[in-house]
């Protein structure tokens, strides 16, 4: 029965965004228009400072983290990731937490960038919600299939900054709090076990240069 | 004949899962912790000891068999041809999409696959070439455990089927479901001369699959702490997007929305002294 009324909410609130979309950037939404033009401002960053294949790999870990501190809610979204357990933790543990979860995305992300090639960013509509925002892209690339790519956009302070990216429906936040809490009950509840995971996994990351 | 043997070979290692699941030590649901619970409820995987057991022997599989065998493949046909044979075997899928579309109550994409398969399967080559996606026919997927949640059926518990991978019981019956629903079974099973055709079909379209998959496997299990949750998760994401055609991101819980820190407010903390106010 839940199920049931669930599976009709889904469908009618997949059919209400079919119909709304198109015309939802159209209206003067500033909120939205903003968030739009942050994201397309992050991908033309990333653009010029990231692809240069000539850099080095420290170079382009650190030009990564200086765009991800300004365009991401780091420690907003490593606080939601953790979940439950962020109140667990000890000051020390958050600390380090934060750290490595920080250099957990570098490591992952920041190499991605050398193996560029002629992908492009095009932002279709933004729909807005409130104080948050979902620009819908798509990341074009040469011979397969675009990819679907969605910023979640928040608007905290005065400031934009994105909480989550979903990649075909994937958000990054989502399976990496499912993965996280699944460590820490895997090491009997015990957000150590979470920790030194991580710092094994970064110190890897970081030194593999592909 | 052949459809006899395939229903017997189902039917044996469909009883095997029933008994691997009924003598599983089930991970035991939390007490006395509602957040426990709350977690436990969410992340669906009473059987998660028998699922990573078996998860471990399909890494193991892959390693030995199916990994080496795509290598091969990718390193011996270029890009091209690989994604020519996957449009031919994509193509062979649209009668299967066709019925899901048309039992979702889907008319527009319904129509979008019925002109994909004539344009494909004639100025594409025999579906070789997706000249259908150039016209402005894009393609999509659909499968009968989508149609069931198009239904209102729920996923179930999630489970690790050997070989196959990461599923559910809603969509383990509509994989078993979408085998009959394809003709191309039917005319192969007609004839025990044609089994070969079937056979040669499920292990290309095996090799294929792990080769669609190549890049998101190896990112994923490069980056993640624990491999299982992270695909765990993954599947379910996918499917429910899936499901929604691709309209799921707008409604998915994450930071942001609804539901934000529904299991705990970070900023609840005991100490208040840390975690800087958003």
């Amino acid at each position: 029965m839940i199920l049931c009324r669930r599976g009709l909410i889904a469908l009618f609130l997949g059919a209400f965004i079919a119909v709304m979309s198109p015309s939802a950037h159209g209206a003067a939404d500033e909120f939205g228009d903003g968030a739009h033009k942050f994201v397309r401002s992050l991908a033309d960053q990333a653009m010029i400072s990231l692809t240069n294949k000539k850099l080095n790999q420290a170079d382009r870990q650190m030009k990564f983290r200086k765009l991800l501190n300004q365009y991401f809610d780091v420690s907003g979204v490593g606080k939601w990731v953790l979940g439950r357990y962020w109140r667990r933790a000890s000051k020390e543990q958050r600390t380090e937490y934060l750290n490595l979860f920080e250099d957990l995305i570098v490591g992952t992300y920041a190499k991605r960038f050398k193996e560029y090639t002629a992908e492009k960013l095009s932002i279709s509509n933004t729909t807005s919600r409130g104080n948050s925002a979902i620009v819908h892209s798509m990341m074009e690339r040469k011979d397969a299939k675009g990819l679907r790519i969605d910023w979640r956009v928040n608007f905290p302070d005065g400031n934009y900054k994105i909480i989550d990216i979903m990649v075909e429906g994937v958000s990054m936040a989502q399976t990496q709090r499912s993965e996280f809490s699944s460590v820490i009950r895997r090491n009997g509840g015990k957000v150590s076990g979470l920790l030194s995971a991580l710092r094994g996994k970064t110190e890897k990351l970081l030194a593999q240069s592909n | 004949m052949a459809v006899s043997v395939h229903l017997k070979s189902f039917l044996r290692i469909s009883f095997l899962f029933i008994a691997v699941f009924a003598l599983a030590n089930c991970a035991s649901a939390p007490e006395n912790d509602p957040e426990a619970v709350a977690e436990y409820q969410k992340i669906n995987d009473p059987a998660e000891p028998t699922n990573r057991w078996i998860f471990k022997f399909n890494q193991g599989l892959d390693k030995v068999i199916i990994k080496p065998v795509t290598g091969l493949y990718r390193a011996i046909f270029p890009d091209v041809i690989r994604q020519s044979i996957h449009n031919f075997l994509t193509n062979l899928k649209t009668p299967v999409i066709l019925a899901n579309d048309i039992m979702q109550g889907e008319p527009e994409r319904a129509g979008d696959t019925f002109a994909r398969f004539v344009i494909n399967s004639t100025v594409g080559v025999a579906g070789f070439r997706d000249q259908a996606a150039d016209w402005g026919f894009e393609p999509h997927t659909e499968d009968f455990g989508q149609t069931l949640a198009v239904w209102g059926v729920g996923e179930g518990p999630y489970i690790m089927l050997p070989i196959l991978g990461p599923s559910n019981p809603r969509d383990a019956i509509g994989t078993v479901v979408d085998w009959f629903l394809d003709p191309i079974n039917w005319w192969v099973a007609a004839d025990s001369d044609r089994a070969w055709i079937g056979y040669t079909r499920t292990v290309i379209n095996g090799i294929d699959t792990r080769d669609q998959l190549w890049d998101v496997l190896e990112d994923l299990e490069k980056s993640s702490i624990d491999f299982y949750a992270a695909l765990r998760s993954l599947y379910r994401q996918r499917r429910n997007d899936d499901i929604s055609n691709g309209a799921g991101s707008d409604k998915n819980e994450t930071p942001g929305f609804t539901g934000d820190f529904e299991l705990a407010d970070p900023e609840d903390a005991p100490d208040k002294d840390s975690g800087t106010k958003k």
